[in-house]
């Protein structure tokens, strides 16, 4: 039974918070490589490493910024006690155990917690395009670089170009793939095209494919010739029929071989990728900044001695704290890039710049007015 | 004491709705470039659009005709914008 108890509290402390993270990490076209139906206890074991990770951040953390009371040690040698099955035993584990509602509420917040962290990490990989800069964040679904075109931004496939001395893909990005599908059928082979909408994969195996669904699609037909001179003995021709409907779905349990072609268009945008890479990386780290300036200007925080910071943290007024927040969103709007929806193209607009100086003397004056008058 | 009151809440308002502001402006920001599709929304457009998709084919079939003739694939290349 000690076993169970262990468990148990494994299992809702680090396994639990550690599947949640998974579960909002693979997100999108990547969530077909996490499919829990299937795979429910290989999931389980891969969420141990973020989920104790995270645990272990959030103990630690909670800890500094005073949110959590508990101690290390105490902790440990009341997970000990439960799992002897020893609780009368010790008496902070039995306080610990008193109120339980106290840990139910720190285990919700670490679950909504692992699961926002999986969204934030998720999004900003693909934000930055760390996926495809930096292979260990690649996420295992190759068949999902192949059919958006991705798979071209890969560093081995942009110094094939360079090599080659393709330019296709510069200033142009894809649209949408088309395939060329050889299905083995029996005997005989069957040939199809058309243009991919979407893909399934085996659950199993999500190297795999399971259905691939076409738009506008076609199949192609061997037809003998009869009563025509030719040097095979039964000679041949492809023809090719048009499949009615809105969405043909094609199993690939058979598959021989598939063949892509991308169709490409303009960027509209004329930015460099650096400076864009550039200036999104700048929009994170001020949002990031702007996060942490006010954590710090609504908590003190013990490790800044500086004259200033610790008067206006003395004075302690609510109202004192909102005016520098706002302070600091004027600052940190200065670096902040505004993205153009017609171009694409990451830009500090000079209107936007004058509402921040506007927004920078209001909020100063009024803060600064406040804080040394009031 | 209601005056001071009043006040506090406007700047209170003021600052959560700029924080908000800035915050979801990049958190929207982040997650339409994230997004994950395997056909752009331009490019489904054009395939149901029966004038770009007749273009849409015949610039397949200029490609396979340019690599019929010099050995070298180049993928289609049409203005959807």
């Amino acid at each position: 039974m000690s076993f169970t108890t262990g468990f148990l509290l494994l299992f809702f402390t680090i396994v639990i918070p550690g599947f949640l993270f998974l579960r909002a990490y693979f997100y999108g076209e990547f969530s077909k490589q996490f499919s829990p139906k299937e795979n429910i206890s290989r999931h389980l074991l891969f969420g141990l490493i973020p989920g104790s990770i995270i645990q272990i951040s959030c103990f630690y953390f909670g800890k500094i910024f005073g949110l959590v009371s508990v101690d290390g040690t105490s902790l440990i040698a009341a997970f000990e006690t439960i799992n002897k099955q020893n609780i009368n035993g010790d008496d902070y584990t039995k306080h610990l155990l008193d109120d339980p509602t106290q840990f139910a509420l720190y285990l919700i917040i670490i679950y909504v917690f692992s699961f926002l962290i999986g969204v934030i990490i998720s999004r900003l990989i693909r934000y930055l395009k760390l996926d495809k800069l930096i292979k260990i964040l690649r996420f295992k679904n190759q068949w999902y670089y192949l059919f958006s075109g991705e798979i071209f931004e890969f560093k081995k496939f942009k110094s094939a170009a360079n090599i080659l001395g393709k330019t296709t893909l510069q200033d142009k990005e894809v649209q949408l793939a088309k395939v060329d599908v050889l299905i083995s059928n029996g005997g005989s082979h069957e040939f199809y095209s058309g243009y991919v909408v979407d893909y399934d994969l085996c659950p199993n195996d999500p190297s795999k494919l399971e259905n691939l669904y076409l738009m506008d699609a076609y199949r192609y037909e061997y037809k003998e010739l009869k009563n025509v001179t030719s040097k095979f003995e039964h000679p041949r021709i492809s023809e090719r029929k048009h499949i009615p409907g809105e969405i043909f779905v094609l199993s690939m349990a058979s598959l021989v071989n598939i063949n892509i072609s991308y169709l490409l268009s303009g960027i509209a945008s004329g930015q460099e990728k650096q400076i864009r890479f550039a200036l999104k990386t700048l929009n994170v780290i001020m949002i990031l900044l702007l996060i942490c300036c006010t954590y710090l200007i609504f908590f003190e925080a013990a490790w800044i001695t500086f004259d200033w910071y610790t008067s206006f943290h003395a004075q302690n007024w609510w109202l004192d704290n909102l005016l520098l927040t706002l302070f600091s969103v004027s600052i940190v709007s200065f670096f902040v890039s505004t993205k153009n929806k017609e171009t694409g193209n990451y830009e500090f607009p000079w209107k936007d710049f004058w509402i921040n100086l506007i927004a920078f003397v209001v909020t100063g004056f009024v803060f600064f007015g406040v804080f040394y008058w009031l | 004491m209601n005056r001071t009151q009043s006040n506090n809440s406007f700047w209170t308002g003021v600052v959560t709705v700029v924080l908000a502001g800035a915050i979801v402006k990049l958190v929207a920001d982040i997650f339409s470039e994230s997004r994950t599709d395997i056909i752009s929304d331009k490019g489904l457009q054009a395939i149901n659009d029966p004038e770009k998709k007749k273009e849409i084919d015949e610039a397949f079939a200029e490609s396979v005709k340019i690599q019929k003739e010099t050995g070298v694939w180049e993928n289609p290349v049409v203005d959807l914008n």
